[in-house]
Parts: structure tokens; C-alpha cells; sequence
């Protein structure tokens, strides 16, 4: 049986306002939870802006 | 010709229990795995589930007046009647009979829509072969992701080779094994084995520098066979809340990320 996440347009659209860093988002998402009740979407996206680094992030090493 | 009526009596009689299993699979596809494991027991459950509805039905039927003798046995008397009596006796009985499956039917769906919610956000999670996967789709359902971390059976010498990236699709077989693994957002890295310690090395970007640049609307899929994992660990996001209010920030600052990666394109191929 095949399972299928749906919600993959919403965390796209945060990895695109990311600069395709996918840390950063989950970093976001991890720094905006409030206890059990999660964390509140525009904090995420003010989060990733505040902290996303001014140029894209080339940092890693020659590609696969 | 008796034969056929017993046959169209009997699926009329079974269609609470049926569409209780299309209420199960309606909510989650997931669902229609948990109860069946065959087809003469999901034929027993479709029964169980039926008898029980008309029971409840006429239960609470017989309770505001009805009486179930009086509204069938003017039927019984077809040997002894004109026939075009019968047929009106029939006739001013479809009505009644029509609203009366609609309604156990429409129950039924409802009760496996029910059960089917209930077994996803883990109340009744008992019920269910392989618990975890829920876990997976709950996590999805609220809005959130899952991280995976896959250790590959790719050794070179001491290093075994491992990814991570956000889990987009998984495929369970029978036993609940996983078949494949497809994520997005991949990194790849290396676990090492020295000196007594397990050791992770710097998680890096399939795509290399060029990750960060690709246009918004390419994708990636990095595909794992399972016959090629060793072992995963699920990592869990927060669940993402006020989708709704945070909606239109979150439009505005993608169309920004869209016009921004746009321009640092077209200033590096003007700068070569």
C-alpha cells in the first residue's frame, strides 16, 4: 500500500522562501513550536526570512 | 426467478456493511487494510456490521409505532389475493423500504468514516496491522513533515552510506515492510564505525552549491529501494498551525522568493 504525504505543497512553498534549504525550515518550524500546540505558520515564514542567509545557500560541497 | 430475488435480497440487506468498508477506505486509503484479511471474513464483517444496523433500525422503529409484522405480512398473503392487489401492496411499500436502506446505508458509511478517523488520530489505533505508519500520516494530516534518515546496506570499508531527506512517499507491503522509500530535500552523508564510536559525516546537498538555486518549479525525487535500507529513523515535524490566517504571508513571501531567485539567476548568467 502506497502512502502518499499531501501536505507537500505548503512545506515546498517554506523550502522555496528558504532558498531551497531545507534545514532552515525545519529549523523554523522547530524554534516557532509552542509546547504541544505547534507552531503558528506566519512566525515560520517571518522565522525563515529573518534567518535565511543573504545569498543562496552554496555552502555544501561539489555535487553528487 | 426465486433464486435472483434471494440473491438482489441479499446484497440489498448487505449494503450497510459494504459501504461501512467504503466509509473505512473513504477518510484514508490506508484504512482499507486494517480489518480485511480476506475475503470470506470481510464478507462475515460486511454481515455482522449489516445485521447489527437493521437491528438497531428496527429497534428504534418499533419504538415511535412501527411494527414490522403488520408492514410485511400484507406481502405474505400474495397466494390468496388478486394480483393487482399485491402489486399496489408492493407499490405503497417501496417508498418506505427505499428511505429505510438509504438511511442504514448512509449509517453505515458514516460508522466506517467514524472508525476510519478514529484509527488515524490513534484512538482507535488497535485496530490497525502496522500502528506506525498512522504515526507518518497523522504527523501529515496536521499539517506537518516527516524527516528521514536511511541507513543504506552500502558499505565501503567502513563507511556505510546514508541519506536524509523529507519523506514524500513510502510503500508498505503485506507484512509492513517497506518496498520503497521516495524523498525530497536530500542530503547525503556517511556513518563511520571507529574506534568503538559511530560517527556521522557532514550532511551534504545532492544537488551540491546548486541546490539553493534551482528554479521553484523543478522538483527532485530521490528513490531508495527497500532491498537497499538497512534501517530509517522517522523524524517528526511540529504540527504547522493557522494555515488559514498565515495564508496570504506566506503568498506574498513566496512570490518574493520567486522574484528574488529570478534576479540572482539572471545575474549570474550576466556575470558568466
Amino acid at each position: 500500500m502506497l502512502v502518499t504525504m499531501k501536505n507537500a505543497e505548503l512545506i515546498d512553498k517554506l523550502v522555496v522562501i528558504a532558498d531551497g534549504n531545507f534545514d532552515l525550515v525545519q529549523q523554523a518550524l522547530l524554534a516557532c513550536a509552542d509546547g504541544a500546540d505547534g507552531a503558528d505558520l506566519t512566525k515560520v515564514v517571518e522565522y525563515i526570512e529573518a534567518h535565511r542567509p543573504p545569498t543562496a545557500p552554496a555552502q555544501s560541497a561539489a555535487a553528487a | 426467478m426465486s433464486l435472483a430475488w434471494a440473491t438482489l435480497a441479499l446484497i440489498v440487506f448487505l449494503l450497510p456493511g459494504v459501504f461501512f468498508f467504503i466509509g473505512l477506505a473513504t477518510y484514508e486509503r490506508l484504512s482499507r487494510e486494517i480489518i480485511r484479511s480476506g475475503v470470506v471474513s470481510e464478507v462475515a464483517m460486511a454481515s455482522a456490521i449489516a445485521i447489527a444496523i437493521h437491528v438497531i433500525a428496527i429497534v428504534i422503529l418499533s419504538a415511535v409505532g412501527f411494527r414490522f409484522s403488520q408492514f410485511v405480512e400484507p406481502l405474505a398473503e400474495f397466494s390468496r389475493i388478486e394480483t393487482h392487489v399485491f402489486v399496489q401492496r408492493l407499490a405503497d411499500r417501496l417508498m418506505p423500504v427505499a428511505l429505510y436502506l438509504a438511511a442504514t446505508t448512509a449509517t453505515g458509511f458514516g460508522l466506517g468514516w467514524f472508525v476510519a478517523v478514529n484509527i488515524v488520530s490513534g484512538r482507535l489505533r488497535r485496530l490497525a496491522r502496522h500502528k506506525w505508519i498512522y504515526d507518518i500520516t497523522d504527523v501529515d494530516r496536521k499539517g506537518g513533515f516527516v524527516t528521514a534518515f536511511v541507513m543504506t546496506t552500502i558499505i565501503d570499508q567502513s563507511r556505510i552510506i546514508m541519506y536524509k531527506g523529507r519523506l514524500h512517499d513510502i510503500f508498505l507491503g503485506p507484512e509492513g515492510n517497506i518496498s520503497y522509500l521516495v524523498l525530497r530535500n536530500c542530503y547525503r552523508y556517511y556513518m563511520t564505525f571507529e574506534d568503538g564510536a559511530l560517527t556521522t559525516s557532514r550532511q551534504l546537498e545532492l544537488f551540491g552549491a546548486r541546490q539553493g538555486a534551482r528554479p521553484a518549479n523543478v522538483w527532485d525525487r530521490l528513490f531508495i529501494e527497500g532491498a537497499n535500507i538497512a534501517n530509517v529513523l522517522f523524524d517528526s515535524s511540529p504540527e504547522i498551525k493557522g494555515q488559514a490566517e498565515g495564508k496570504n504571508v506566506l503568498e506574498a513571501a513566496f512570490e518574493q522568493a520567486l522574484v528574488r531567485q529570478a534576479q540572482q539567476r539572471g545575474a549570474q548568467a550576466a556575470g558568466g
